[in-house]
């Protein structure tokens, strides 16, 4: 079996794929939150960090490249995983039980990756590829976005989710990744437990701030 | 409660299937006098006994030693892969552990990988497959090796231990949301990846399992580790991280 074959044609290859990715999406996810809180000190400091993520040229062209590639094959992957796991049992128990492992975050890693995927398009039709009126940097389409109410519930929900998948997620890539003790496991699971919380809030936390301070008159 | 003493008083919900293509159903049985101190394998004999003079099919279940160590035996017990114990075959659970009164739901592992031959009973032979594909060690003949030529340290030695007590049952998998045997296989190739005997054949070993794993049918892990709290012999999710590791491994070493 080629190399190629051994790594996209087994359940343990494409896992670890799964896995690798993930870590690049995690360390994107940090950077992008704390990008995201030159939104309190204002619009100039806003538009200012963003020019400096454009000038970066070339540089940018290839992160998000990479992004990209890193997002497609850990989404279609794993959906090819979850799609075996499907057909790996075709009939259900009629008692559902458990005698303790898997957790609501786990099970639902399906469905909160495919919001994502949905969120991350729209996010990116949203900001990213929003028309753009030369008058208009990105802070005032943000501020625009997030004057709608229900634009806001939506985006914590979303970032919810992201943070729902990564407290399952990050620790599972190591365990994938072969980076497990018995012993390390509880503290592995508070670690991914806390990363996940600080995803949903520290994301949420922006649109809510914003708001606020809006419906100040 | 019951005029009989301490005995039980059981509404049951087995799971009959005539044959592999029966459709099955659960089918509801009262029984009145359940002994705390009988096995629940000693109770399904008892419901046995039952059917069978009332001229009724006697439920098909699997069982062997009935002292926890062979791994024939196996249902899920209330949604619970070997019932609700940890660390306990099917066999091994006594019926103290159900209250009187109690609704016990009886089906049997599910997984497409072991199709339900007959009521309660699976064909495991998938099992066989993966360790076929390479769950060994290749001995040359000759005379027997002494056994102490090659030492082994002793945290080494206890971990192979450790994963050469599965017991093949496959309640990994019936427990597994995925229906993945991925701690059934990761305990067979630790337990020859821990030891200096197993190394020279690794790598082929690890590929091969896993691909007859994926041929057959199984789920794919997610690390939900309901395999592991599921499993009579406790085999530890580290087997799981030891099987990526030598995956991983096996990939570099051409
Ligand atoms: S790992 Fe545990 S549950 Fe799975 S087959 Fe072996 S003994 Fe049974
Ligand atoms: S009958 Fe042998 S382990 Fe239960």
């Amino acid at each position: 079996m080629t190399l190629v074959k051994q790594i996209f044609g087994t359940s343990v290859g494409r896992k670890q794929v799964v896995g690798l990715t993930s870590l690049v999406l995690c360390l994107f996810i940090v950077g992008h939150l704390i990008g995201n809180y030159y939104l309190l000190f204002g619009e100039a400091a806003f538009d200012g960090y963003a020019q400096k993520l454009y000038h970066l040229g070339y540089l940018l062209y290839m992160i998000e490249i990479g992004l990209v590639t890193a997002f497609v094959l850990h989404f279609t992957l794993a959906m090819s995983l979850a799609l075996k796991n499907m057909s790996a049992r075709q009939s259900r128990y009629a008692v559902a039980g458990s005698k303790g492992g898997a957790t609501w975050f786990s099970r639902t890693m399906a469905i909160t990756g495919t919001w994502i995927l949905i969120f991350l398009i729209l996010h990116l039709i949203h900001f990213k590829f929003a028309p753009r009126d030369h008058h208009y940097e990105l802070y005032h389409i943000v501020d625009q976005f997030f004057a709608s109410k229900a634009y806001v519930v939506y985006y914590v929900i979303s970032v919810c989710c992201v943070g729902f998948h990564v407290m399952h997620g990050f620790q599972s890539a190591f365990q994938t990744l072969g980076i497990y003790r018995d012993d390390i496991k509880p503290g592995l699971e508070k670690l991914s437990v806390a990363f996940g919380v600080i995803v949903a809030v520290g994301y949420s936390v922006l649109p809510i701030f914003m708001t606020l301070t809006e419906a100040k008159p | 409660m019951s005029s009989n003493g301490n005995l039980l008083q059981l509404k049951l919900r087995v799971w009959r299937q005539k044959g592999p293509d029966d459709a099955g159903k659960l089918v509801e049985y009262q029984l009145d006098d359940v002994s705390p101190d009988m096995s629940f394998l000693e109770m399904l004999d008892h419901l046995n006994a039952k059917l069978i003079l009332e001229g009724q099919e006697p439920i098909a279940f699997e069982h062997d030693c009935r002292e926890g160590i062979c791994g024939a035996c196996g249902a899920v017990v209330n949604g619970m892969s070997h019932g609700q114990e940890k660390g306990t075959t099917l066999c091994q659970l006594h019926m103290r552990k159900f209250r009187n009164g109690e609704t016990i739901t009886i089906e049997p592992f599910r997984a497409s990988a072991f199709p339900i031959i007959k009521d309660l009973v699976v064909d495991r032979s998938a099992f066989d497959q993966i360790i076929r594909a390479g769950g060994y060690i290749s001995v040359n003949t000759g005379n027997a090796p002494d056994a102490n030529a090659i030492p082994i340290g002793k945290d080494k030695a206890d971990l192979a231990f450790d994963a050469a007590t599965c017991i093949g049952c496959g309640a990994c998998v019936a427990a597994c949301p995925n229906a993945s045997a991925m701690l059934f296989l990761s305990a067979k190739v630790s337990q020859f990846a821990l030891l200096p005997q197993g190394r020279p054949e690794a790598a082929r070993r690890v590929k091969s399992m896993v691909a007859m794993h994926d041929e057959l049918g199984f789920g794919s892990c997610t690390n939900h580790g309901e395999c592991s709290t599921a499993c009579p012999k406790e085999i530890s999710l580290a087997n799981i991280a030891r099987l990526n590791r030598e995956f991983a491994k096996s990939l570099i070493s051409v």
